[in-house]
């Protein structure tokens, strides 16, 4: 009893300390009034946490010194904690703490006395319930699906034993990049075991990130507040994929979680509404989705084209600026890719040749019948792609002359680019469908919530019309826009 | 003329919302009737306590892996015969960690098995699937020196190898 209560501890603290390295980062980093909210922050360091624990383990592995919570956490400990001392930094993480502290205890008493709607209180509890679930279901069970054991997995237990990453024994695709095999080994290092069940308590945190992420933007967009808690819930319980995630050992939420957050920030951006700071935060969770999966790649890349070709149509005033900056982030997140590509390049790792085969047209076409069958496949991702198709053909002419011309590219290009990655993969006629079968829900999920904000502009807009408001981004006609020569007009809240 | 009712878009647009809306619902009904039987497990294991590794352990693959764990020192390498598609060989070669894990097909011939068994130094070789006659006339004693008949776990029948014994003479 007392065994498991100290096991729990350490997993707890072990989970803490991640939150603490990433929220303290955006603490000491972003600029004292960079607008971002408590939840926000706590929301995006758990992410920022994972990404440099991990990039610095991987740099340990090239000084060739042992995994160990001192080397791992403590250089971390030792330059953040003189700055959280500061006064200025520490008035705003004692804010922070307080809105957290309101913000949790809303949350459990399902908002009584804060005047939130029985409908507000219905979401929150889906919510709750669904995540409850993910937590148990997670931390209850060892590793059981499929790629959390033959690859991410396999992989912590082995970095684990050799307190490196040590790849000679196996395998399993090993070019893949570590940040998941990374973080569990961590917690490993906490709980000083491969216990491959309380580990998985990673991910319905994570998941939970990503959702708080999710209504921050829709929030932002503008949404009110229940609409954005039923956003969350529309998102969350849409079909059992995203549960799922929350509770089997796989790398595409971590992806999931990056892609959101780093084309949501750029998103924002464009519309000249990001809190300062945003900027490089896009870079540096576009490095997130580098490290996390081999298709952060190609997502990454559709995210900065994606926003390269809405400047480019929209031609807005400091457009050279604009595009710029663009280049100087795309440029930092290309950073985070060469230390793996090195440390794969220094130890003879061929990269993606069990992905990329010649170009077959009978899958690319077998490829566009099945995507489109998943888009409306229910134990897929239930109404969510319906719906969002609805939204999108709803405010269709109103997207091409804004910013949410960037989420439907963005949307577009990765549903082009499953096809194409369908297209050139190498697989038997037989073990094609198989194939297709066993990962297009994944591939979907990756954008889902980006795709998802979409759904924010026709609500937004219903909330405007509503207040007989006028002239908002999502709302106001291609004419209005060039009327006005205003074509990143803000929205008024 | 003035007598038909007027179009309200925003009433119309109220109307599609509550048809997703319902819609929406009657999904979450269904997505709880899809985890049902996996939140009824959950709740019988926090009654019962029966939690964590233990639950690997009702698995008889699982409890046959434990069995070769003890057996097969962790520097060791070992051939698995089997398919990869059966989703058993990932298994062995998660929990069996660190020993090194060769996957060979179950049809393989015994020239090919041979020589990877020699080239790989491989200590050990377990049969989770069936070996084709051929071969498996090698591994009864006293037909060849090299292999030495261990045990029959849950997870396949294991025999030790002597690779330094398997210098050539046999034909497929």
């Amino acid at each position: 009893m007392i065994e498991g209560l100290l096991t729990g501890f350490w997993l707890a603290l072990g989970l803490a300390s991640i939150e603490l390295v990433g929220y303290g980062l955006l603490i000491v980093c972003l600029p004292r009034t960079s607008g971002f909210t408590a939840l926000e922050r706590f929301a995006l360091g758990f992410g920022l946490g994972a990404l440099v624990l991990t990039l610095w383990m991987l740099v340990l592995t090239f000084l060739n010194i042992d995994f160990s919570l001192p080397w791992v956490l403590g250089p971390w400990l030792i330059i953040l904690c003189p700055w959280w001392a500061l006064t200025s930094r520490r008035r705003l993480w004692q804010n922070d703490l307080c809105q957290l502290w309101s913000a949790a205890r809303k949350i459990v008493t399902l908002g009584y006395g804060c005047g939130w709607t029985w409908r507000e209180r219905a979401w929150l509890i889906l919510l709750l319930l669904a995540f409850a679930f993910a937590l148990l279901r997670a931390t209850l069970y060892p590793l059981w699906a499929w790629d959390a054991i033959t690859t991410w997995g396999l992989k912590a237990k082995a970095f684990y034993l050799s307190r490196a990453i040590d790849l000679s024994r196996f395998e399993a695709h090993n070019y893949y990049p570590n940040l998941v095999p990374l973080l569990m080994t961590y917690i490993y290092l906490w709980l000083g075991g491969v216990v491959d069940h309380l580990v998985k308590a990673i991910f319905p945190l994570w998941g939970g990130c990503l959702v708080l992420m999710f209504y921050s933007f829709l929030r932002r967009l503008p949404v009110k507040r229940p609409g954005a808690w039923l956003g969350a819930a529309f998102l969350v319980l849409n079909g059992p994929t995203l549960i799922t995630h929350c509770f089997i050992a796989y790398a595409d939420l971590a992806l999931t979680y990056y892609t959101l957050v780093s084309a949501g920030l750029l998103f924002l951006w464009l519309r000249d509404q990001a809190p300062a700071g945003s900027l490089i935060l896009v870079g540096v969770y576009g490095g997130g989705m580098l490290w996390s999966k081999y298709e952060g790649g190609s997502l990454v890349m559709i995210n900065f084209l994606a926003a390269a070709l809405t400047l480019l149509w929209l031609w807005p005033p400091g457009r050279g600026r604009k595009f710029a900056s663009l280049a100087g982030i795309g440029f930092l997140t290309l950073l985070f890719y060469f230390p793996w590509r090195y440390f794969c390049l220094t130890h003879q790792m061929t990269i993606g040749a069990d992905h990329v085969g010649g170009f077959f047209p009978a899958q690319f076409w077998h490829a566009i019948i099945y995507l489109l069958q998943a888009l409306v496949w229910p134990p897929y991702f239930g109404l969510f792609w319906p719906v969002v198709i609805l939204a999108g053909v709803w405010w269709g002419w109103e997207a091409l002359y804004s910013p949410g011309l960037f989420l439907v590219l963005v949307t577009l290009g990765n549903l082009a680019a499953i096809i194409l990655a369908y297209a050139v993969v190498p697989a038997s006629v037989a073990e094609f469908p198989f194939y297709m079968r066993a990962t297009v829900d994944r591939l979907l999920l990756h954008f889902v919530p980006v795709s998802g904000l979409l759904l924010a502009a026709p609500w937004a807009a219903r909330n405007v019309g509503r207040e007989n408001m006028v002239n908002l981004s999502w709302g106001c006609s291609p004419g209005k826009f060039r009327k006005d020569n205003k074509l990143f007009c803000h929205s008024r809240r | 003329m003035g007598l038909a009712p007027r179009q309200n878009p925003d009433g119309r647009r109220d109307f599609v919302v509550t048809i997703i809306l319902v819609l929406w619902l009657a999904q979450v009904g269904w997505l709880i009737w899809w985890f049902a039987p996996e939140g009824q497990d959950l709740i019988n294991r926090l009654l019962t306590g029966q939690i964590g590794a233990a639950i690997r352990q009702e698995e008889p693959f699982s409890q046959g892996l434990a069995e070769v764990q003890e057996i097969i020192p962790p520097a060791a390498t070992y051939v698995f015969l089997d398919r990869y598609e059966a989703g058993k060989e990932n298994k062995a070669r998660y929990l069996l960690y660190p020993r090194r894990h060769i996957l060979l097909r179950p049809r393989i011939r015994p020239a090919p098995l041979f020589d990877r068994l020699v080239r790989e130094q491989a200590e050990y070789l377990i049969i989770r699937d069936g070996l084709p006659p051929a071969a498996r006339y090698y591994l009864e004693p006293p037909n060849h020196p090299a292999f030495q008949y261990l045990m029959e776990s849950k997870a396949g029948t294991v025999y030790v190898v002597r690779p330094d014994l398997l210098v050539g003479g046999f034909y497929d």
